[in-house]
């Protein structure tokens, strides 16, 4: 029998149907893979025995004919998602003791379809960081590793932990959290599927806030159609959020069946110059362009005058709004309190802050107080704001003549662990394929498409219009298959 | 450039402290980073509308009515410090004198 851990959801679920195996032999199994593989140091927090309680009640619900529909399927979770009695930290040793009192509403949400929670996935301190080196629990390893070189490499970020996780079968899937590129650049670099929805379709209800007009929870699955399944459970509009979208859930798995005959599929030429742009990222790109074209999409040059802006906007929105969310750990309600004695009240916040947070965390905090401070707030915020517009409207007029776009998740494969950034500017510029469609709040996904000469996985991105999910996810589907004779699992796992 | 003078003065502002290698270092860092985002000044936006959220509803509103109550001692279940046991017993939290 193959091991029921190393197969797809949509598989596990016909075959725990078919009593193939039982919930409980599933969730075994990715917990002894998970454990097998503590080395890559992937989740924060284990929960397995919770996981196999609830795995005896999945098989429950199988033998009563009346299984939900992720009934059994073991998952992990960001350790941004507050989850009710179990440690949540964001990563920082601010939330080092953090136990919450309610659940965030993504992960009921699935939790509420029948998935199981094996534990709380590493991830960049407050989610800010390309390569999970930020987090205050140490760097998690991608399983993936360069052919003859046996250096450690990072997963990506800022939902490494995630992707990790996912890759190496510690989990057959993983909620994860995308503000600039978190879930698509992490999915590239570990041969996984990671998908963001439309902003507004997933609450934010019980996410630990980064910047919150970009904030959009994403998953991690082996798979396509997994993304699909996935996406259903999590969306929704949920009335303690006041950005959630009030609108129906769409039905999302046939996309993945559906030719891609006709569909006009948009390519950002000007976007082929960007700067450290390596050549094999851009050979994927052209190859995959002859793929889908294959299949017999329609190819259109378009292009984002406005996109290679859209770095500079974000590190000006995204650490400005950061540096107002990260307001509120002060010490005094919960999260780490200096021990420190004899403080004035400005000396309790300054002492609580600088012990609590790492270095990114507070050169953001830095930033963002830099461009809302008074003396530059026109020059930087309101700018950054207007061309926000000016990019959104980029892609709106790219979707007046395409269904979708097609390009690069990041400009090169997972990088060393060791690798040394003296500049953040240099880490920044991994988002650079990302960001764009972040700040438009776009749905788009991240789906492995091709393998570097050292033998590590690509991935390629696909932006729809916004709530256009379906069709996102039909594109992904087709150009997945075209790739189906490409092995995205890592060696030894 | 942003100074470390300048630093100093943002830190202020963040409630954040640094020793004085540390600002020398985000003085060097914060002034790449400001480079960066300073290629904005070369597109004119004058005519632009600013984008604050990408949400094209208006703000929804409810009705004022309590729905959630008598969780007080779940808000006080995460409080920190030695004062923690004192501040659930008293449901207040514990803070620095701040008025003489």
């Amino acid at each position: 029998m193959t091991n029921p851990a190393k197969i797809t959801i949509s598989k596990a679920l016909e075959s725990l149907k078919k009593k193939e195996f039982s919930a409980q032999e599933l969730t075994k199994a990715v917990i002894e893979n998970a454990t097998k593989h503590r080395n890559l140091n992937a989740y924060i927090t284990e929960t397995f025995d919770k996981a196999l309680e609830l795995a005896r009640n999945a098989d429950q619900n199988y033998s009563q004919g009346k299984p939900r529909k992720l009934e059994g399927i073991p998952v992990a979770v960001k350790d941004l998602f507050c989850t009710r009695g179990v440690l949540t930290t964001s990563g920082s040793k601010m939330l080092s003791t953090f136990v919450p009192t309610y659940e965030s509403t993504v992960s009921q949400n699935i939790a509420n379809h029948g998935t199981i929670m094996l534990g709380k996935a590493n991830m960049d301190e407050f989610a800010m960081g390309s390569s999970n080196l930020t987090s205050h629990f140490g760097p998690v390893l991608n399983p993936w590793k360069a052919k003859d070189n046996s250096a450690d490499l990072v997963p990506g970020g800022s939902s490494g932990g995630s992707s990790a996780a996912v890759s190496a079968y510690l989990a057959m899937a993983a909620l994860g959290s995308d503000t600039g590129g978190s879930v698509r650049q992490p999915a590239a670099f570990t041969g996984t599927v990671g998908m963001k929805p439309t902003y507004g379709r997933c609450s934010r209800y019980g996410m630990i806030a980064f910047a919150s007009s970009l904030d959009q929870a994403g998953i991690f699955t082996r798979s396509v159609e997994d993304a699909a399944l996935m996406q259903e459970a999590m969306m929704g509009f949920d009335e303690k959020d006041s950005t959630s979208l009030n609108i129906e859930v769409p039905e999302l798995v046939s996309a993945c069946q559906k030719s891609i005959k006709g569909m006009k599929v948009g390519i950002p030429v000007d976007l082929m110059n960007s700067p450290g742009l390596n050549s094999e990222i851009l050979n994927m790109w052209q190859n995959s362009i002859v793929m889908l074209k294959s299949q017999g999409a329609e190819i259109i040059d378009v292009t984002l005058p406005h996109a290679k802006y859209a770095l500079a906007t974000y590190y000006i929105i995204a650490p400005a709004e950061a540096s107002s969310n990260l307001a509120r750990y002060d010490g005094v309600r919960y999260g780490h309190r200096t021990e420190k004695k004899d403080l004035n009240i400005e000396e309790l916040y300054e002492y609580t802050r600088s012990e609590g947070f790492g270095t990114e965390v507070k050169r953001r905090i830095m930033i963002g107080t830099y461009v809302l401070s008074s003396a530059f707030m026109d020059a930087y915020y309101l700018k950054a704001q207007k061309m926000r517009r000016l990019i959104s409207e980029d892609f709106k007029t790219a979707f007046s003549k395409t269904d979708l776009l097609l390009l690069p998740t990041a400009p090169s494969a997972a990088f060393a662990v060791n690798e040394k950034f003296n500049d953040p500017v240099q880490m920044y510029l991994n988002d650079l394929f990302t960001i764009p469609a972040s700040l438009a709040g776009l749905p788009c996904i991240s789906v492995p498409a091709a393998l570097s000469s050292k033998g590590l996985p690509l991935g390629m991105q696909i932006i729809g219009p916004a709530l256009d999910e379906y069709n996102v996810l039909r594109a992904a589907a087709a150009l997945e298959k075209s790739v189906s004779d490409i092995n995205f699992i890592p060696q030894g796992y | 450039m942003i100074t470390t003078t300048e630093v100093t003065r943002i830190a202020k502002l963040a409630k954040l402290n640094f020793t004085e290698s540390e600002i020398k270092t985000f003085s060097e860092q914060l002034t790449n980073i400001a480079n960066l985002l300073d290629e904005l000044k070369a597109v004119d936006c004058s005519n632009v509308e600013p984008l604050t959220s990408v949400c094209d509803h208006t703000q929804r509103l409810r009705e004022d009515k309590i729905t959630i109550s008598n969780i007080t001692d779940e808000l006080f279940a995460n409080v920190p410090g030695t004062t923690a046991d004192f501040a659930k017993e008293i449901k207040c939290f514990i803070v620095p004198k701040v008025v003489e």
